[in-house]
């Protein structure tokens, strides 16, 4: 179904891209919001994502690969997203997520406030790293495909992004309680 | 020390929550946006070209370096001359390429209307023209030793002769005046046999 709406609106039909629109935004919002942290800047990360698939669409060699396409061009809407907010966030007191979904209960709110801390510190790059790792639950070669980028640049973003989230989660001096109740 | 299981589980329960809604008010702004939006053209490169391997890419970059720098290398070489400095005719002697060197003066000023001429021995004769003045013709004749970078007195013409030309023969050296000191043409000729020609200045 989808690769004949993507054929439609390759030659023009807006109806049929605006269905592809609704069909997807779910999804755009929910890996944008993760990305950047924001109900707001999702928003206009998504909208201008699906800005730019209509303007580029042609350019789509493959109409089965549209899911993955626009997924790559979303990453790039947050990245511009997250540069152009880069100054905001420097001077503003990030305040721990809270989004409309409601807080997550299985994750206790220090160990949450703490790798909220993390994770908005991250670059652009290595959080979209892992939220198509821990959200889509993709592997580094999927994610690779999936932005076109290097295979050892997925991993290695991976890695370090790892690595900063067991940082900051092991710089508070108390020991961290991961699911299961260890004392705190 | 946080293992990567808890890690992944700690994420995973992080990225579990938050938004996974998109309002309808975001689309329709799209929509709108879009209405006002003309789709783009694409130029499609060749398939293969992105999934070339690493060699093939150096080897591509590398053929693209050479034929550019062989090309710029022979565009440089064609804006220089294709052929060098001509040849010394066998019969001739060959002329030394030097710079201009300061000689001596003539005996005689000379204004315009003189005519030179370079002798097969290598001296160089001056003859005719008008007095420095720019007024009468005058008949001496100069020779100018290469060697001894000198001027000395060849003898007279004859005849005054302002404007005239000069012939290179083997034996002797003949000029015939355009015109003389009172406008007129001169039919005659003059010329100096090799004996007549005065002493050589090198000698």
């Amino acid at each position: 179904m989808d690769r004949d709406l993507v054929e439609q609106a390759q030659r023009g039909d807006r109806e049929a891209f605006a269905i592809l629109a609704r069909t997807h935004g779910d999804r755009l919002m929910s890996i944008a919001q993760r990305i950047l942290r924001d109900v707001g800047r999702a928003e206009d990360a998504v909208q201008q994502t699906l800005v730019i698939a209509w303007r580029e669409l042609r350019s789509l060699r493959n109409p089965d690969r549209f899911d993955a396409w626009l997924q790559r061009l979303l990453v790039n809407a947050c990245y511009a997203e997250a540069r152009r907010t880069r100054a905001w966030n420097a001077n503003v007191r990030i305040l721990p997520f809270d989004g409309p979904g409601g807080p997550d209960e299985t994750v206790p709110v220090d160990d949450r406030d703490r790798l909220d801390r993390a994770f908005r510190r991250l670059p652009a790059d290595q959080r979209a790293i892992l939220v198509f790792t821990h959200y889509l639950g993709l592997t580094p070669t999927e994610i690779a495909e999936r932005l076109g980028i290097p295979v050892g640049t997925a991993r290695s973003r991976l890695h370090y992004a790892h690595r900063a989230m067991r940082a900051a989660i092991e710089a508070d001096e108390r020991p961290v309680a991961v699911a299961g109740g260890r004392p705190r | 020390m946080t293992d990567q299981r808890d890690l992944d589980r700690l994420l995973g329960d992080y990225f579990a929550a938050g938004t996974n809604a998109l309002a309808d008010r975001v689309i329709d702004a799209a929509l709108d946006t879009i209405d006002h939006t003309r789709q783009r053209r694409s130029i499609r490169a060749p398939w293969r070209f992105p999934t070339m391997t690493m060699p093939f890419r150096l080897a591509a970059a590398a053929l693209i370096g050479v034929l550019a720098i062989g090309g710029a290398f022979y565009l440089t070489r064609s804006s220089q001359p294709s052929v060098g400095p001509p040849a010394p005719s066998p019969t001739e002697t060959p002329t030394p390429t030097v710079g201009w060197t300061t000689t001596g003066s003539p005996v005689q000023d000379r204004g315009n209307g003189s005519v030179t001429i370079r002798l097969q021995d290598g001296r160089v004769l001056l003859a005719g023209g008008r007095t420095a003045d720019g007024g009468a013709a005058v008949d001496s004749a100069e020779l100018y030793g290469p060697a001894s970078h000198t001027w000395t007195i060849a003898g007279k013409m004859g005849v005054a002769r302002d404007y005239p030309t000069a012939t290179r023969r083997t034996a002797r050296c003949s000029w015939r005046a355009a015109r003389s000191t009172g406008g007129r043409p001169i039919p005659r000729s003059s010329s100096i046999p090799p004996q007549r020609r005065g002493r050589r200045p090198d000698a």
